[in-house]
């Protein structure tokens, strides 16, 4: 394997201690990012960021992200800093839920000419379901949607807002990457849940079911879904 | 999202803007109230400048119908953008709903 390189990469934080962020560069060989160059720096490490100031960052060039209450995790995205090809972010369930990352994943992407701006609407929805299905039926354990029953719609809501509470839970990181190859972009989703299987139908019971939509929704608007590690990552392509 | 509720000759008409996610049931619920204590026969979704609505948005527009339904009420999904109309199309809504441009 190639060793890493160090040094030429910065890092920099948002809502993050500098004392924890000095010890993440330390550890990892990284310059903390300073007023002496434009370009943005390699890795950001976010606490308690907004989604406006984590689409700025994005949107400024920075490829890759992680949670900075799992700053272990930022060990393992060495090999892909720097990659220009590559959009990385590692955050914690309760962290992703709140930012809602699609919309900031796809200004991102379009901001870098990976996907068209008349295809933004539907890649949008796409990793949309994808990020909530990770969320809601991965990381937090939720098995099933709403029922038909109208009072279940309650109940899910309720049960969803109960493991967000749930340190555990909330703290599961959920994967998000892009890679540009070209010609289209796949953005890959991995969760740290239970998996599920999947089968070739991905319709509803009717057009009355009240949940179950979701793989529906990815297979009519992409250009390919496929689905690994038992169902805990889901990939999908789009040509630009 | 954000929604506001007016009176109209025959029902109601229910405007929503902005996102409609997972994280807005507490609010659709009070739209659901307000199709509960309605006088009237039509409720009219003013979906002009709704921006973008997700699987879990289309349950909430069913949990609508599941209200209205025994009040003979009918539900108007009306002038939706085209990328919110086109996930209506996917979901086959119109058979479900009444769809206007």
């Amino acid at each position: 394997m190639a060793p890493v390189p160090t040094g030429r990469f910065r890092i920099a934080g948002h809502g993050v201690p500098q004392g924890l962020l000095a010890g993440v560069a330390q550890k990892l060989g990284l310059g903390i990012d300073g007023a002496e160059t434009d370009s943005p720096p390699d890795l950001l490490l976010v606490g308690d960021t907004s989604a406006d100031e984590l689409r700025a960052a994005l949107v400024r060039g920075i490829g890759v992200v992680v949670d900075a209450d799992d700053p272990a995790r930022a060990d393992g995205v060495l090999p892909v800093l720097g990659r220009p090809n590559l959009i990385h972010l590692s955050l914690s369930t309760l962290r992703a839920f709140r930012l809602e990352l699609a919309p900031l994943l796809c200004e991102a992407l379009q901001c870098r000419g990976w996907i068209a701006g008349d295809r933004r609407p539907e890649v949008e929805l796409c990793v949309h379901e994808a990020v909530s299905n990770a969320i809601v039926h991965g990381n937090l354990g939720i098995q099933h949607g709403p029922s038909e029953d109208p009072a279940s719609f309650d109940r899910f809501y309720a049960e969803v807002r109960m493991r967000l509470a749930d340190p555990v839970r909330a703290g599961r990181i959920l994967r998000l990457d892009a890679v540009w190859d070209g010609a289209a972009v796949e953005v890959q989703v991995d969760d740290e849940g239970a998996g599920f299987q999947s089968g070739p139908q991905a319709l509803p019971s009717s057009p009355a079911a009240k949940s179950g939509r979701g793989l529906h929704i990815m297979r009519e608007l992409s250009d390919g879904v496929s689905f690994d590690r038992g169902g805990r990552t889901v990939r999908l392509r789009f040509r630009r | 999202m954000d929604y506001s509720v007016q009176t109209t000759d025959n029902g109601i008409r229910v405007t929503l803007t902005g996102r409609m996610t997972l994280v807005d049931h507490d609010k659709f619920r009070a739209v659901v109230d307000a199709i509960e204590k309605m006088q009237g026969t039509a409720c009219e979704f003013n979906l002009a400048a709704l921006e973008f609505v997700d699987s879990s948005g289309l349950g909430m527009f069913l949990i609508a119908r599941d209200v209205a339904m025994p009040k003979n009420v009918e539900i108007q999904l009306k002038g939706a953008q085209e990328s919110v109309r086109r996930i209506l199309q996917i979901a086959k809504f119109h058979t479900l709903f009444t769809v206007l441009d």
